[in-house]
């Protein structure tokens, strides 16, 4: 009897440990995966900032292919209806507005993606020498 | 000055003939179809994506191999990517987006070969996918919403006069988006190769002017070197960004309207 419950102890406290363990590596393997998670989008997020050059580039032709669609429609208009260059100054106005819109909208996609400044660090240094 | 010519590399050599279709008598005009080194590099690019995929991939082991391991992190950087800015709608479009991803990136990476043709050099390619990206927009967002896609024209809360002026706005800035997309992929990899070659070509006639020359061509040298890894990044950020767009505008088209 006694040998008997002991066994049925060891193999609760077993069972027990066993489920334990399957806990633990649940939670190992969570950890895992949003450490994985979170590391691809650092690194999406680096390859992004890494170069200046690369989101100046993608403003200046978010803004200028909008003005050149609009400039070549404005022409193509007047060329069918014959009234240059009433529609190729119209449009190339409305391509400026929507190059900026462009922009705008690329400027805070950016932003958006950007990590968060630390909001200690954005209270004014008190220097003052009272 | 035949051999520092920094626009030689992006010349297009017809290798294979198949005639010509719609010339007049004196042979001229009509549409050639003839196998371009362009061409020979478009199926070089598709070859060593699908070689090394199924290749690295046939082992299907449960821990993968190191060449496995590549493939599902390129698998996992683009499946994220469409989760992240399309939602799990977007997956739909997942081997639509993979290919452009890894064309791109291959396609680039060949061309940082010396001697080797980069296909992304030329406008006409990245205006074709460029507008593949565009078609795929506008046709699965009017399938799966009818006239509802429209609604991305019209940003919601704002009072009808606005709406007269900031429709056609709306519009010509959808208009932009194949320029764009095709104009920066372009523009950076035609502007890239060129200066590299530039700084090449000083180095050439440099040490052709003695002494002097050979110590000075030290500095376009160490340029060269330094603007090639400039470019392998750039080949690569700009695969990125453009896939990214891609699944910015396909978002466009799964949920019109701001």
């Amino acid at each position: 009897m006694v040998i008997l419950d002991e066994s049925d102890n060891t193999k609760r406290s077993s069972a027990n440990t066993s489920r334990a363990e399957t806990g633990k590596l649940a939670k190992k393997i969570q950890n895992a995966k949003k450490d994985r998670l979170g590391k691809a989008a650092a690194v999406a997020m680096r390859q992004r900032e890494m170069t200046g050059s690369g989101k100046a580039f993608r403003m200046v032709s978010e803004f200028v292919s909008a003005v050149i669609v609009a400039t070549a429609l404005g022409f193509a208009i007047d060329a069918i209806f014959g009234t240059r260059p009433i529609f190729m100054i119209v449009f190339l106005l409305m391509g400026f507005a929507a190059g900026m819109l462009n922009v705008v909208r690329a400027a805070k996609e950016m932003n958006a993606n950007a990590p968060k400044p630390d909001p200690d660090k954005l209270v004014p240094i008190d220097d003052d020498d009272d | 000055m035949a051999g520092t010519d920094p626009i030689h590399q992006f010349n297009i050599v017809e290798l294979l003939s198949f005639g010509t279709i719609g010339a007049d008598a004196q042979g001229e005009g009509g549409f050639s179809l003839v196998f371009t080194n362009s061409a020979l590099f478009m199926v070089l690019t598709v070859g060593i994506i699908a070689g090394y995929l199924i290749l690295s991939t046939r082992g299907r082991g449960l821990v993968p191999s190191k060449l496995q391991l590549v493939s599902e992190i390129t698998y996992e950087f683009i499946a994220n990517m469409i989760r992240s800015s399309a939602g799990n709608e977007g997956m739909k479009f997942f081997p639509f987006v993979f290919s452009l991803f890894t064309f791109i990136l291959v396609s680039n990476m060949l061309g940082m070969f010396p001697y080797f043709f980069t296909v992304a050099s030329h406008l006409i390619v990245t205006v074709a996918l460029a507008l593949l990206v565009m078609s795929v927009v506008i046709i699965y967002g009017v399938y799966k919403n009818g006239f509802g896609f429209l609604k991305l024209f019209v940003p919601s809360g704002i009072p009808f006069l606005v709406l007269i002026i900031v429709v056609p706005i709306e519009i010509l800035s959808f208009l932009s988006r194949p320029l764009s997309l095709s104009l920066r992929l372009f523009g950076n990899i035609l502007a890239g190769h060129i200066v590299l070659k530039v700084f090449a070509g000083f180095v050439v006639s440099l040490t052709s002017m003695g002494i002097f020359g050979i110590f000075g061509a030290v500095l376009p040298f160490g340029m060269t070197v330094a603007l090639t890894g400039l470019e392998f990044l750039v080949g690569a950020l700009q695969a990125f960004v453009f896939t990214i767009l891609t699944c910015v505008y396909l978002n466009d088209a799964i949920h019109p309207g701001h």
